[in-house]
């Protein structure tokens, strides 16, 4: 193994991600090339100055304003259900049967059209919208530098 | 036993707000950690971490399950925090990162390396180098940094990584390789032995 390619390997060395063959490749490199392996003790230095930095925690304000705007959001089409689910212990206090009623019947109206119209539409939009975003910020990078693959479909 | 994340997704999805806070709680600060490694800037962090959270609140109906829960997170903060940076180099006013002033100001406390003497000397010095080394962090390109700070802060591994970030892991490994020597050659005067 030579010096140009060892250095590629150090890092994956330190992650432990290089195949039994080329750790020991690298290994037997590094008893001879101290050049080699001043680098890796300088990676592997700076790899435990990093680790030493301390974790960021947010405020709690943080949650406060993450709550209130969660407060204020409504979820993405398909949630209905979430914010009628509230009115309900409303229809106690009116005695409004007829107003009941009528609501009922346009709920039940408006709400199976809905979901008809639901069931129709496209259900995989918003992973798809995510996906073109994420390309769309990439496009914006530089240093795209990889194959951008598809979506695996796989389950873990 | 703690309920996992699918099993909090699928609670909320049947109408149980509460499992959402759960899942906020479980995974904002390091959410928040990311944030912050990348902007450095802890208000716009706050505000990264905010817009993820509705950004999952928003879409969590859509979630297929293709992937482990957190693997979509993580995506959902990589495209925020692209976005964010892409407007932050649009603005090109601050040039005092407001971390660091954020630090002094309200949080003098704040650890920076951690610090096992009180000599004032050492800590002055260990706050530069922090400052130094997040600096270079700060200043890799984005998908490098990306992938440096999920493998180093996060601690993903190259298959995991390669997941959250869309490529191979021969592309994780390469970036990864090339992330450590540009920070190495911009910390070496830190880097010597004795230190
Ligand atoms: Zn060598």
């Amino acid at each position: 193994m030579n010096c140009r390619r060892a250095k590629k390997k150090l890092s994956p060395y330190m992650d432990q991600a290089l195949g039994d063959k080329e750790k020991l490749e690298l290994e037997r490199h590094l008893e001879d090339c101290s050049s080699c392996g001043h680098i890796l003790r300088q990676l592997e230095r700076m790899h435990s100055l990093v680790q030493k930095i301390p974790m960021e925690k947010p405020r709690p304000a943080f949650y406060e304003g993450l709550y209130h705007r969660l407060s204020q959001k409504e979820k993405a089409p398909g949630e209905g259900l979430f914010r009628v689910r509230y009115l309900w212990p409303v229809f106690p206090m009116l005695r409004l049967r007829r107003l009941a009623a009528t609501v009922a019947i346009l709920l039940a109206v408006f709400g199976s059209s809905f979901y008809l119209w639901r069931s129709l539409s496209v259900p995989e939009i918003t992973l798809r919208a995510f996906d073109e975003e994420y390309l769309q910020s990439r496009q914006m990078i530089p240093l795209t530098d990889e194959l951008i693959l598809p979506i695996s479909d796989e389950r873990e | 036993m703690k309920p996992s994340d699918e099993e909090l997704v699928d609670r909320f999805r049947s109408g149980d707000e509460d499992s959402f806070r759960i899942l906020v709680e479980r995974h904002s600060p390091r959410i928040f950690n990311i944030a912050c490694r990348t902007v450095r800037d802890r208000n716009l962090a706050e505000d990264i971490s905010q817009e993820v959270f509705l950004r999952v609140y928003r879409f969590l109906d859509g979630f297929k399950k293709e992937c482990r829960f957190s693997t979509w997170l993580y995506r959902i903060t990589i495209n925020v925090c692209f976005n964010a940076q892409r407007k932050r180099k649009e603005e090109p006013k601050v040039l005092i990162p407001s971390w660091e002033v954020a630090n002094v100001g309200s949080n003098p406390g704040t650890p920076q390396l951690e610090d096992e003497s009180f000599s004032p000397q050492k800590t002055l010095e260990k706050k530069e180098l922090t400052t130094k080394i997040k600096s270079a962090i700060d200043s890799l390109p984005g998908v490098l940094k990306m992938t440096f700070i999920l493998r180093e802060f996060e601690d993903l591994s190259y298959r995991e990584l390669a997941k959250v970030l869309r490529c191979s892991e021969g592309t994780i490994k390469s970036r990864l390789c090339r992330a450590r020597e540009a920070l190495r050659q911009k910390l070496e005067i830190y880097l010597s032995e004795g230190l």
